[in-house]
């Protein structure tokens, strides 16, 4: 061991132990310390500036899980309905390896499906969105999505976290880490669903190799939104408080010795954010004080629509209090046993049926109040799926997974409004133009840069190695930027 | 020890002849193979050491590691010269062959942005690489 290294390890023993000492928690001078590494260690959440002026401060993130069929929702397809129940022409596959579970059938369309224009924008919606599709001079479609991976634990994870295996940041906690929290006493990284986790479960919303503390916070329904956040009836406030101080004290002598120990930070963290929490968070999905006339236009009063609509409600209100990173998992009505997402490899027509009626009028609810409210220009809302579904059948009347072409869309600040990127084929298989093909990468870091996030400059070093949220890819798509 | 140091940590005969030998094994066993379509006689382990490279090398360029990426792309460099020769070989591949001297040209513009300290554009040029071996990889996989 050299000099340098001798007294390097001695220095920040001797810096560490003194930290741990004089209490490294919040309002405790760190004499040794230096500033940045006392921020990040005593408040990783801490509000942090971004790379430059983003154009907006919240996203809400709504994962559509099991992968809605874009050419039964957005992308119409005229030359789909003209050859509907034949096979598909072997051009439309050239450099296709069709591994999905269904194999190749023949071209479908559901016979009752009808098409509008909407909006001076003229986009196309089915007779499945009515009310979203309102809203069509809002949105910003993006009909050249593409993928990896033609299952759904596999998208999923590349659609939150750009990788196809578990392990990486999700986006919601890379934001939180780069931009920390807009509200002291609330998660920076909030995840709801209504019944069920999307496959991969809490994957989808880790820290990855990121500190603990940037992962997404799980909110439930019900008035106590996270799980053992209430004080026990017989537990009193100053018992609690005694409690949480003996914790604190034993968590510190701990983090002396494991400095390095971000789960034993975050826990830290945790307990005392969960003190102002038990507050904060009722309060912020309390539906009580809103209108009835709010209510029913998220959808409240209808049984299909009412969870979702719930959880698009309290996304709202979470974006007035700062949330950065509302992450929404779309998952079946109340009562319902048969569809369960829009994973429709049979009977399309009833399970896009149930699953449009679910987030149709709360989506559409959601843009006119974030718009009433004047947080629509600082909100961006992404409709996000981990991939489409094949023009041809399955089951007779049902779609396989297509992650060759499909369409997502955003709405919100410092976008292109009424506007439509890209396109599909005639059948809507593949993206047609491959320089317009838009990958989850690109999507996440179209995402950052309306954060006011460069991608390329939010790096964390992990194992020697510097990483980011796109991984080795991304390109902002600057054509639906305003 | 994972498959790049394995083979960053042979002098550059040693290293050269290894990889020509993973070229090697990729043909004969292409040669046994049936029927696989397409079978272009490239060593997965190759494959996998050559995008660990690329990972090594964007990581390189965000810290501005010079040195550090300077070696990463010597090394692609020679890697896809020899692809690019391999598929000149193999013949029947053009959009293989046409994707390999893209990322020889790429890899020959990063060499001179990282000489010169143009990190910005060695980063633009890393998405560019790594898009290159994604296109390669969604086609040939």
């Amino acid at each position: 061991m050299n000099k340098n290294r001798r007294s390097f390890i001695k220095n920040g023993s001797l810096g560490l132990g003194a930290a741990a000492t004089s209490g490294l928690m919040p309002g405790v001078g760190l004499p040794g310390v230096s500033t940045a590494f006392a921020s990040e260690l005593a408040e990783p959440l801490a509000p942090k500036q971004p790379h430059y002026p983003g154009k907006v401060k919240s996203v809400i993130w709504l994962h559509q899980n099991g992968a809605p069929s874009s050419m039964d929702l957005f992308d119409r397809k005229p030359m789909l309905e003209k050859m509907a129940g034949k096979p598909i022409p072997p051009s439309f596959l050239e450099g296709l390896t069709v591994a999905t579970k269904g194999g190749l059938g023949n071209l479908w369309v559901d016979k009752n499906r009808t098409w509008k224009q909407y909006g001076e924008s003229g986009a196309w919606f089915s007779d499945l969105l009515p009310n979203l599709a309102k809203h069509a001079d809002d949105m910003t479609f993006i009909k050249s999505s593409k993928t990896i991976g033609a299952t759904h634990n596999i998208s999923i994870i590349k659609l939150n976290t750009g990788e196809l295996t578990p392990g990486r940041p999700s986006l919601g906690a890379w934001v939180s880490y780069a931009l920390g929290s807009g509200n002291p006493d609330l998660p920076s990284y909030i995840v709801m669903y209504n019944r069920s986790q999307p496959r991969g479960g809490p994957v989808n919303w880790s820290s990855g190799f990121l500190p603990a503390a940037y992962q997404g916070t799980t909110f439930l329904s019900g008035s106590s939104p996270i799980l053992f956040l209430n004080r026990p009836d017989l537990v009193s406030a100053a018992q609690q408080k005694n409690s949480l101080e003996l914790l604190r004290n034993l968590d510190i002598k701990g983090l002396a010795q494991r400095h390095s120990d971000t789960e034993l930070q975050a826990r830290i963290r945790s307990y005392e954010l969960a003190e102002r929490m038990q507050y904060a968070a009722p309060e912020a999905v309390d539906l009580g004080k809103e209108s009835e006339a709010t209510k029913e236009m998220y959808g409240l009063n209808d049984s299909t629509s009412k969870g979702y609509g719930n959880l698009l409600l309290r996304a709202r209100r979470l974006v007035e209090r700062g949330v950065k990173f509302i992450h929404i998992v779309s998952g079946s009505p109340e009562g319902e046993t048969q569809v369960v997402d829009w994973d429709a490899h049979s009977n399309l027509p009833r399970n896009h049926g149930i699953m449009a009626k679910m987030v149709d009028k709360p989506i559409a609810g959601l843009l006119t109040d974030l718009k009433a409210r004047g947080l629509l220009d600082t909100t961006l809302v992404v409709w996000a799926s981990e991939f489409g579904r094949t023009p041809w059948g399955e089951s007779g009347n049902g779609r396989d997974h297509n992650p060759w072409g499909y369409t997502q869309w955003m709405a919100g600040g410092g976008l292109k409004k009424g506007f439509s990127y890209g396109e599909t084929d005639e059948l809507g298989l593949k993206v047609a133009d491959p320089s317009f093909a838009v990958d989850t990468y690109d999507i996440h870091a179209t995402v950052l840069h309306l954060l006011g996030l460069d991608h390329l400059r939010t790096t964390y070093v992990h194992n020697g190695r510097a990483e980011r949220p796109t991984v080795n890819f991304g390109k902002i798509v600057t054509d639906i930027l305003a | 020890m994972n498959i790049k140091n394995q083979f960053t940590g042979l002098n550059k005969v040693i290293r050269t002849t290894t990889i020509l030998i993973s070229f090697c094994c990729g043909l004969v066993f292409s040669s046994y193979a049936e029927d696989q379509t397409p079978d272009l006689g490239i060593d997965i382990d190759l494959m996998n050491f050559m995008e660990e490279t690329n990972d090594s090398l964007t990581s390189n360029i965000s810290l501005m590691n010079r040195d550090g990426a300077l070696e990463d792309v010597v090394l692609l460099n020679e890697l896809f010269v020899m692809l690019e020769e391999h598929f000149a070989e193999i013949g029947d591949y053009p959009e293989g062959a046409r994707l390999a001297k893209k990322s020889t040209t790429l890899t020959a513009q990063l060499n001179d942005a990282i000489t010169t300290d143009n990190y910005n554009n060695a980063t633009k040029l890393g998405i560019e690489l790594s898009n290159a071996c994604k296109s390669c990889h969604e086609k040939f996989k």
